[in-house]
């Protein structure tokens, strides 16, 4: 039972982690970001390639890991940040798919991600790592479990103490009012991109964990609703709001798992009402309440 | 030069799917300037109310006529119930797009639990009839004038009927259209009406063209957001030019001359939108200051 909560929390936290770096993007900078889930891929296959087929040790995969995302983030932000929100809606989605699609099928691509069959085998050296750090009492799951949580933590307050500094009033601002931030003779796009490039690198490094976590590398585990699952919990929780990704993360796993024991109700039809559940959420927050559990409305002036 | 006559006709008959599900889109968005990302969805159940009249002994054409209603009603209630209180408080277009988001969650899913995830067809696969330059299936000749039918009977409307004069001039520029006396609810009702019917019937096209199932819609999505971006959106009659480019381009992607899978024909028509989107956003029909 202890070990069916860790496994909740576990998911809880990486999607945590994942919905810190969206908050970035949409929260804290006002990029409408549908294509969130491609950072996570990223992520968890530039790993899983490099220390299965390239004997690329632990620490410097993760590094890799997130200059990765931070890559794909600036690639994907250079075109896209001009546009208006909606067509920045289809263009990220879009790139999220297009991504997919490379990783499955993708000539000379599939050489590296094995296409459908995805890749195995790369979390051995993660786990033997505790040994070394002196967690060498904790289980696997545990020490997991501690990890992702440690990088919560730390990734919350790195973003805390950015969105305090100048850098950070400047998102504010441009989510606030575009033309007043450009006024004042900031470069907009400058900084869009680097609110894109770093969102992207916390969601990379989720996508590290979220691969730890599962074992397992398969393009379609990278479908949309990765993306969809990540905005619930953002909205949820309260767009440009510290402490929204985490509150809607462990309530979002919550609801997710325990309509798992909804009785009388099989595997493939508890499956669907859970996609039901999500969309109904979604629609339920905008229309009810769309700054979320924390959100201030005063502050949110996202409604443009 | 043959394969590629035969590729050609292939992007056709899939252009002309995507063109009658673009249509409805840009209509919606013409007027309310929503992305509706919840219209694969409705693609999807046109085709299962199709299936469903198919399954109770009607031919095709029979249980399309239902399929259109509900279709049509499905958009036209939802527009009294969730869309028009939510631009009478003042819902930005990003949050309607989110609604839009959570709506197809919820529609896609009723229809798997509804219908399961078994994959069907209308009518048993055809062979192809030679036609000289390239082949085609019944079916697909059938799809090919269903969808012009349906475009020309579109274009006829926004060009002769008041409605349709009253849903360009309300694209055109909503202020003008509100104080010259349009009655701008009715209006927008009406073309979820006309969308939905269009988009029902796209859908059935749709299972008509490949097989019935409950992602159908949502994969075509982005294709049609391709053809209408592509077209200029807002523009019905870029829709129909640019849908029919989007299927032509996926198709030729795979010729063996270019040799990509596929399974990547898709991801062909995602980088022309994106491409489209960087150089010429407004498409090959739209005016810039409709963007």
């Amino acid at each position: 039972m202890i070990a069916y909560f860790q496994s909740v929390l576990i998911t809880a936290g990486i999607f945590a982690i994942l919905v810190q770096g969206l908050n970035l993007h949409r929260g804290f900078t006002g990029l409408l970001n549908f294509g969130h889930v491609a950072f996570f891929a990223v992520g968890a296959y530039t790993m899983g390639v490099l220390t299965t087929q390239f004997d690329v040790p632990l620490l410097p995969s993760f590094l890799a890991a997130m200059v990765a995302a931070t890559l794909l983030g600036v690639i994907v932000a250079l075109p896209a940040i001009r546009l208006r929100a909606d067509y920045l809606a289809i263009v990220t989605i879009t790139i999220g798919e297009i991504f997919r699609l490379i990783l499955k099928s993708g000539p000379v691509v599939t050489e590296y991600t094995r296409g459908p069959r995805g890749i195995r085998g790369y979390s051995t050296e993660f786990y033997f790592f505790r040994e070394n750090i002196g967690l060498g009492f904790l289980d696997p799951q545990q020490y997991l479990l501690l990890v992702v949580w440690t990088t919560v933590v730390l990734v919350g307050i790195l973003l805390y103490v950015l969105l305090q500094s100048p850098w950070g009033r400047v998102l504010k601002g441009i989510r606030e009012d575009e033309d007043a931030v450009r006024a004042l003779g900031k470069n907009v796009t400058a900084y869009k991109i680097q609110s894109f490039a770093l969102g992207a690198a916390i969601a990379g490094l989720a996508g590290v964990f979220f691969a730890m976590d599962i074992g397992s590398l398969a393009p379609d585990t990278y479908l949309p609703i990765i993306t969809f699952q990540a905005w619930t919990i953002m909205l949820l929780g309260g767009m440009g709001t510290h402490l929204g990704p985490v509150v809607g993360s462990i309530i979002f796993w919550s609801i997710f798992n325990a309509t798992l024991f909804i009785p009388g109700v099989s595997g493939a039809e508890a499956a669907y009402l859970r996609q039901i559940g999500i969309g109904a959420l979604i629609m339920l927050i905008i229309i009810v309440r769309p700054q979320g559990i924390l959100g201030n409305r005063e502050e949110m002036v996202l409604d443009r | 030069m043959e394969e590629a006559l035969q590729l050609i006709a292939n992007g056709v008959v899939i252009g002309s799917v995507i063109a009658v599900s673009a249509v409805g889109l840009s209509l919606v968005f013409g007027v309310l300037k929503l992305i509706n990302f919840a219209h694969g969805d409705f693609l999807t159940l046109g085709a299962f109310l199709a299936l469903t009249g198919v399954g109770l002994g009607l031919p095709l054409y029979l249980a399309a006529i239902p399929a259109i209603i509900g279709g049509a009603l499905a958009m036209g209630v939802l527009e009294k119930v969730l869309w028009k209180p939510m631009r009478e408080r003042g819902a930005s277009t990003v949050n309607l797009l989110i609604i839009s988001i959570g709506l197809a969650l919820v529609l896609r899913h009723v229809i798997f639990w509804v219908f399961g995830e078994r994959t069907r067809s209308y009518m048993p696969p055809s062979p192809r009839i030679d036609l000289g330059l390239f082949a085609l299936t019944p079916q697909d000749i059938i799809i090919i004038f269903g969808s012009a039918i349906a475009l020309v009977g579109t274009g006829l409307m926004l060009q002769k009927t008041r409605i349709g004069t009253a849903m360009r001039a309300l694209a055109d520029n909503r202020d003008l259209a509100e104080a010259s006396g349009i009655n701008v609810n009715r209006v927008i009702l009406y073309t979820w009406l006309i969308a939905g019917a269009l988009t029902a019937y796209g859908g059935i096209l749709l299972g008509l063209q490949g097989r019935v199932f409950p992602n159908m819609g949502w994969f075509l999505l982005l294709l049609v957001f391709a053809g209408v971006i592509l077209g200029g959106i807002g523009s019905a009659y870029g829709a129909m030019i640019g849908s029919l480019l989007i299927g032509v381009v996926q198709e030729l992607a795979t010729h063996s001359a270019i040799g990509l899978p596929a399974d990547l024909k898709t991801s062909v028509a995602f980088l022309v939108l994106i491409l489209v989107l960087l150089i010429r956003p407004q498409g090959i029909l739209g005016r810039k200051q409709a963007l």
